[in-house]
């Protein structure tokens, strides 16, 4: 084996990796090659430093400390003072599918009552001088009243565009 | 004794105490493995805790395809690179000067030098090679599985020892200056 050959597997040969063919084949060669032999313990002597520098000792209580942050990952997630009202503890405790499906349904909701509210025909700008449509037959149901009566008077001040139309 | 794939089956269900015997018998190695390589004490703690928490909160998807050792191991590294990739450049203006060479230093101020220039070599060492080197020489790992930690091929595994050596080997001084061969001998 020649010596550029050799060169290539001492590393391999330092660390153990080489078959026992190739193995046999370099040792052969070092016993005769005073300068591969010289390349290989300087493989060695960097080995020797850098085992021979050492690392601080392992710090007093690591475990400890991996374990406290253990414990905090597999506890449950505390729920916060103020949830202590029932509903909001219930709001904690759903996962975020259900909360988001509950807050999704409650959007929903207040939406469509939305839309309801201001396509109501009888709902205009006007409202505070002719009542809505609601109020307005409420106000026919009362003008039933006898005249001069605490009922009359009082529609009359409140809704008196409604009242005329209603005054015999 | 109950194995690692034992233990982490252990921690899957819940087993707190299982993950703790990982920890106590492991410690020391993935310490060694995060200090050698960050040379930094406090960043070396952090890397190694977080190292473990890793390995807990993956245990549900943790299968014993490989030795426990090299698993942890592949997170250690991981996480050691992409630290030195976030820390700040060793820069030569905040390194200690070296003692006069006109002067006669005693024998604790010689082997402060020389551990000091260890450091250096170690540190100026390209990260990969600088954890071969750690995986090799202070977790006896083989070539195959320093190739699983770092995620590698084997070829690449033997020339990043071959380099790091080759370069702690001249930034040492291990090779003499009357061998005229001394550098191209080590080169891969």
């Amino acid at each position: 084996m020649k010596c550029s050959t050799v060169q290539t597997l001492l590393n391999c040969y330092h660390d153990a990796e080489l078959d026992s063919e190739k193995r046999a084949e370099v040792e052969h060669h070092l016993a005769a090659c005073p300068m591969c032999r010289e390349a290989l313990a300087q493989l060695e002597g960097v080995a020797g430093t850098w085992v021979a520098f050492k690392t601080p000792p392992m710090p007093e209580g690591f475990a400890e400390r991996v374990m406290r942050q253990a414990r905090k990952r597999a506890t449950p997630r505390s729920v916060p003072g103020w949830s202590e009202w029932p509903f909001l503890r219930w709001w904690w405790e759903q996962s975020f599918a259900m909360r988001a499906a509950a807050a999704a349904t409650v959007a929903a909701g207040l939406a469509v009552g939305s839309i309801l509210g201001f396509s109501n025909p009888s709902a205009n700008a006007s409202s505070h001088v002719n009542p809505p449509g609601a109020v307005g037959e409420s106000v026919a149901a009362l003008t039933g009243a006898p005249h001069g009566s605490l009922e009359q008077n009082y529609l009359a001040l409140a809704f008196p565009s409604e009242m005329s139309k209603h005054s015999p | 004794m109950s194995s690692d794939a034992e233990l982490m089956q252990a921690v899957q269900q819940g087993d707190l105490s299982a993950f703790e015997q990982i920890v106590l018998r492991h410690q020391a190695l993935v310490w060694s493995t995060a200090c050698r390589f960050l040379n930094d004490p406090a960043e070396a703690e952090d890397v190694s805790q977080e190292a473990f928490l890793r390995v807990l909160d993956a245990a549900p998807r943790y299968r014993p395809t490989a030795q426990f050792k090299t698993y942890l191991l592949e997170i250690v590294a991981r996480l050691c690179l992409d630290r030195l990739r976030k820390k700040r450049p060793l820069y030569t203006d905040n390194l200690p000067e070296r003692p006069d060479d006109g002067k006669t230093p005693d024998h604790a101020l010689i082997e402060q030098e020389r551990h000091q220039q260890v450091r250096w070599a170690m540190e100026e060492l390209p990260p990969q090679q600088r954890m071969a080197l750690s995986l090799r020489y202070d977790n006896d790992l083989n070539y195959e599985e320093i190739a699983d930690v770092l995620q590698i091929s084997l070829k690449a595994v033997e020339r990043s020892l071959a380099r790091g050596r080759a370069t702690l080997a001249v930034r040492l001084g291990e090779s003499r200056k009357d061998n005229p061969n001394a550098e191209g001998v080590l080169r891969p």
